[in-house]
């Protein structure tokens, strides 16, 4: 089936090009996004968002290093820009926990092992939501994204030292919640 | 070293970054220590979930639309340069914008509206989780369902309006909804605390006698 195009001859970046170049992020900006906004729907709406803001912006990302973090710093960064519109109010809605979930850890659990982790992974998903926004955000961008502090401080422009103690309090608070 | 020592220190020992010193005081310690070990432990496991955090699976061909639909608005976006200053011409792109992602991409607008079907007569009940950081009074729901639906035990109301409260953590709202006769239709619902409302739809479908309920979805579509 082919595109037919509204506005033939108005130039822009070739579509496989940016695809190429942005593709192979896209899974991992969804995984992120899920986690700052609480909901699919949302997490996908930012990814579109991030997507057309970049679209035009395709020879400058050529020239990027780092692509992961440049592309993490944006998604954060206009997550935050359009923080009203992208969930994280009072109310939130969240997706009913029998709907499949893709985890990330690979082979089979049994069933007892599926059992606890559901119930597990669900205390601390309500956890998460407990916290405060900076100290959310430290969680997923670290310890559930893998980035390191040096490339979060790209993130929030807050120092290194800001970044760990607000690290140290973030994790001691969810230790509590969990507990409790 | 003690065991507050072992405390502070635990999170420089999971993300390595504790000198070569202090990680053998640290060693020492735990192995000699069960309640520092477990706390260590315990610690451990529960970074490992949250490297491992499960997301839901990205609704279908999500990554080929969002494509598509960047580089669709940013063409209408370049012709938007081409008709000049002004409000009419801002009108007139505009509604090129919406024409070229209406026609180009239909499936764009339907695509992401979660869809319950089933059979006519049957209470279907269809639950809506929520998750609050704090418990709140004097939250608003508000539910208008289409002709041919209505929620059990509300016979004859289209719309249902009520005012309860949400604790802290997860809470589900049950809705038994009965379709009265065969057809399609949207569910709008709000949820309002104070100054914020969020608004979402969820396409209903009653099922007339023999047709096979193939979906079934649960997940939100909030509207911004």
């Amino acid at each position: 089936m082919k595109n037919i195009a509204i506005f033939p001859g108005i130039r822009g970046p070739k579509r496989p090009d940016f695809e190429r170049l942005i593709g192979p992020h896209i899974n991992r900006l969804y995984r992120m996004a899920y986690h700052l906004c609480g909901s699919r729907y949302d997490a996908e709406d930012l990814v579109q968002d991030l997507l057309v803001k970049l679209y035009p912006k395709h020879k400058m990302l050529l020239k990027i290093d780092n692509l992961r973090v440049w592309l993490g710093t944006s998604l954060y960064n206009l997550f935050i820009d359009n923080h009203r519109r992208y969930v994280r109010s009072p109310v939130t809605l969240v997706e009913n926990e029998t709907v499949m979930y893709e985890s990330v850890a690979g082979g089979d659990p049994t069933p007892e092992e599926h059992l606890y982790r559901e119930r597990h992974v669900s205390y601390i998903l309500n956890a998460l939501a407990c916290l405060s926004d900076d100290q959310r955000s430290i969680l997923i961008l670290h310890d559930v994204e893998g980035y390191t502090l040096a490339e979060i401080t790209g993130f929030t422009h807050d120092p290194l030292g800001t970044l760990k103690s607000r690290l140290h309090r973030a994790r001691q608070r969810l230790r509590e919640l969990i507990d409790k | 070293m003690k065991c507050n020592d072992i405390q502070q220190s635990i999170d420089d020992a999971i993300d390595g970054q504790l000198s070569q010193a202090q990680e053998r005081a640290f060693d020492a310690h735990i192995a000699t220590c069960a309640h520092c070990r477990e706390n260590l432990n315990r610690a451990q496991a529960l970074q490992e979930t949250l490297r491992e955090l499960p997301v839901p699976p990205l609704s279908d061909n999500f990554a080929e639309r969002a494509l598509r639909h960047a580089a669709q608005v940013n063409s209408a976006s370049n012709r938007h340069r081409y008709f000049g200053a002004g409000f009419l011409s801002a009108a007139i792109a505009a509604s090129a914008v919406f024409i070229a992602l209406f026609l180009v991409q239909p499936q764009l607008f339907q695509a992401d509206i979660p869809m319950v079907s089933m059979q006519m007569q049957e209470i279907r009940t269809v639950n809506l989780a929520f998750n609050s950081p704090v418990d709140i009074d004097a939250v608003t729901f508000s539910m208008q369902l289409p002709g041919n639906f209505e929620l059990s035990g509300y016979s004859g109301m289209r719309k249902v309006t009520w005012t309860a409260s949400l604790q802290k953590g997860r809470n589900v709202l049950s809705l038994p909804i009965i379709a009265l006769g065969k057809g399609n239709g949207v569910m709008h619902a709000q949820i309002g605390h104070k100054d914020q409302i969020k608004s979402f739809r969820i396409r209903l479908r009653a099922l007339g006698k023999g047709e096979i309920n193939s979906r079934f979805h649960v997940s939100i579509k909030q509207l911004s």
